[in-house]
């Protein structure tokens, strides 16, 4: 199968992955079709097959092949059987209970990604891995704990050039996790097995810049080496400027570390990021236009003032 | 700590600092804008527009925080110009702003010649013509439709990517305007296939291939570029293979058609960009 190495550009991964992927969307659709139509009626013959193509694809992916066809089929065939896997799931537990449909879902892709060798499918698995663990944390009402947990594991990872797909998907879900407000997720859980959970946006806001400060701060000791009073002077205004300004941590933190391990995929995402998120910002019709006004003089100051510091200190040149 | 860090955090936070403090000023005015009168209004953006302008020139005008000065007054320019249509409703064509505006900061793109400003005034001209084809539907005489509109828009695109890659060191400004190109002349090539008219746009989409093949196959190798051609390609088989296939319906047919063809597309693509990518490592 392709092995995709960390030194293969992100845009031929993704040319990659996009080919993959859509060939399983169509392959999904005929074999789905062609089973339910034609061979059996019986819901298990997705899990039988859907198992199948996974270990078979698995199998082949230990091989070298290099034959190009070949590799992007195998890939495609993956996902497919991991698509008709999850259908199985779904169709069989989704009314017992969700957690379980969850937590099976994790087993599942724990394994795939253990076992398959390629870096656009294990790329696919953790993300789905990652996705069903928050969401079934989350449904134990301990969803404020999810996105520090997340995160500190992604800087881990990241800093040590631990260059794998869990980092990569780990980073993806954080900055497209204000985006997508965990509460409605929660709550979309909540109407479905009743569980009460702890969705209090001011305390879950404070605990989460509270707890991603100090994590800036152990991120710029650790990448720039500067003294543990600067950095946490830093940190506590990256923390100030994320509680009004969500997920703006997240965003600047991912492009610090892009650019420490010279990756421009990562870099580029966390600029695009961050001119998103202050952009929702601007949009938030919940927030007038004065505090808007104060919040960003306030934080543009705050920035000039550390660089300022920093200058004088000589940490930094002009 | 390595000087490209330093420089890093230099350049975030100066950006991050001016970025904040201009646009919370504008958010600032904008809150009690009503309640100001004409006089009042513009001496804030005279203000604005001066200090700037003055602060961009002192020192050395190659540094970086006097850049993105000349950044924000090139954009402060443009609200200028809003400001009096607004305040003496002067009656103007919407696209006449971008166009004053464009014109206006193109002295000061081309003596600073930094990317973020060529951005600029690339877009300000992609808005002038998509703004002067909403209002008049054509030029002088010449009525054009949405295909030839956009086709316009494309070549002018084409013609400054092309000048960019032959004549200019930026690498960012040809793949932002070939990306916006793949965008547009893929988007109307689908669009005449799906309403079944103006078939032109299979040449043009052809042309715009056998350009790009040569900038940045033939002439330099860029990866990146091939690549969205690449996805552009895919994207553009798969839509017209369904639409086309849709017609006889047979999902199961279809299904594996159109899986076969995306792995095969997708396949062939990736062995030709790893051959290059091999080739250009050899040499």
């Amino acid at each position: 199968m392709i092995k995709e190495n960390s030194e293969t550009p992100w845009y031929i991964k993704f040319f990659v992955g996009l080919g993959g992927w859509l060939g399983a969307l169509f392959l999904i659709a005929f074999t789905t079709t062609l089973l339910s139509d034609y061979l059996f009626s019986d819901s298990n013959s997705f899990l039988i097959i859907g198992f199948l193509l996974s270990v078979v694809t698995i199998l082949l992916s230990k091989k070298e092949i290099n034959n190009n066809f070949l590799n992007q089929f195998i890939l495609a065939l993956f996902l497919t059987g991991e698509g008709l896997v999850f259908y199985w799931i779904f169709s069989e537990f989704f009314d017992v209970n969700f957690r379980v449909v969850l937590f099976i879902i994790l087993i599942f892709q724990g394994a795939s990604y253990y076992f398959i060798n390629n870096y656009a499918a294990k790329f696919v698995t953790s993300l789905v891995a990652i996705l069903s663990l928050c969401l079934l944390i989350g449904s134990y009402g301990l969803s404020f704990t999810l996105l520090p947990i997340l995160f500190a594991v992604s800087i881990i990872l990241l800093i040590n050039k631990i260059n794998n797909p869990i980092s990569f998907s780990i980073t993806i879900l954080l900055l497209i996790s204000p985006f997508i407000k965990l509460e409605i997720w929660m709550d979309i859980i909540d109407e479905i097995d009743g569980s009460i959970f702890f969705t209090d946006p001011v305390i879950y806001n404070i605990l989460l810049s509270g707890i991603l400060s100090i994590l800036f701060a152990i991120l710029l000791k650790r990448l720039i080496k500067i003294s543990l009073l600067n950095s946490l002077l830093i940190a506590i205004a990256a923390g100030f400027i994320n509680y009004f300004i969500p997920g703006i941590t997240i965003a600047i933190t991912v492009m610090f570390i892009g650019f420490f391990l010279s990756n421009k995929f990562l870099t580029g995402l966390g600029i695009i990021s961050s001119i998103f998120y202050v952009s929702c910002y601007y949009y938030d019709l919940e927030v007038s236009l004065i505090s808007k006004s104060v919040i960003l003089i306030i934080s543009g100051f705050i920035s000039l003032l550390s660089r300022w510091i920093l200058l004088k200190k000589g940490v930094i040149n002009d | 700590m390595s000087k490209k860090i330093r420089n890093f955090i230099n350049l975030v936070l100066l950006n991050y600092g001016i970025l904040s403090v201009v646009i919370g000023s504008v958010f600032f005015f904008a809150y009690n804008w009503n309640s100001l009168n004409k006089w009042h209004k513009f001496f804030i953006a005279n203000m604005l527009l001066i200090s700037t302008f003055i602060f961009s020139i002192i020192g050395n005008i190659k540094s970086v925080k006097n850049r993105i000065l000349t950044c924000g007054f090139s954009v402060l320019v443009g609200v200028y110009i809003a400001l009096i249509g607004q305040v003496y409703h002067s009656g103007a064509d919407t696209y006449q702003l971008f166009l004053i505006w464009g014109l206006l900061i193109l002295p000061i793109v081309l003596s600073q010649n930094i990317t973020p400003l060529w951005l600029l005034e690339i877009t300000l001209l992609n808005i002038t013509l998509i703004l002067y084809y909403r209002t008049f539907f054509g030029f002088g005489f010449v009525t054009l439709n949405f295909y030839s509109g956009f086709t316009i828009l494309a070549v002018v695109n084409s013609a400054i990517m092309t000048t960019f890659s032959l004549k200019s060191n930026s690498t960012i400004i040809p793949k932002v305007l070939n990306l916006l190109n793949n965008i547009i002349i893929t988007v109307i090539l689908l669009s005449s296939i799906i309403n079944d008219e103006y078939y032109y746009t299979i040449i043009l989409y052809i042309l715009w291939l056998a350009g790009n093949f040569y900038l940045f196959r033939v002439r330099s190798v860029e990866l990146f570029q091939l690549s969205m051609c690449l996805i552009s390609i895919l994207t553009a088989s798969m839509i017209i293979s369904f639409i086309k296939l849709s017609d006889n319906f047979d999902l199961i047919a279809n299904s594996l058609i159109l899986g076969i063809l995306a792995i095969s597309i997708s396949s062939f693509g990736v062995k030709w960009l790893k051959q290059i990518n091999k080739g250009e490592s050899n040499d």
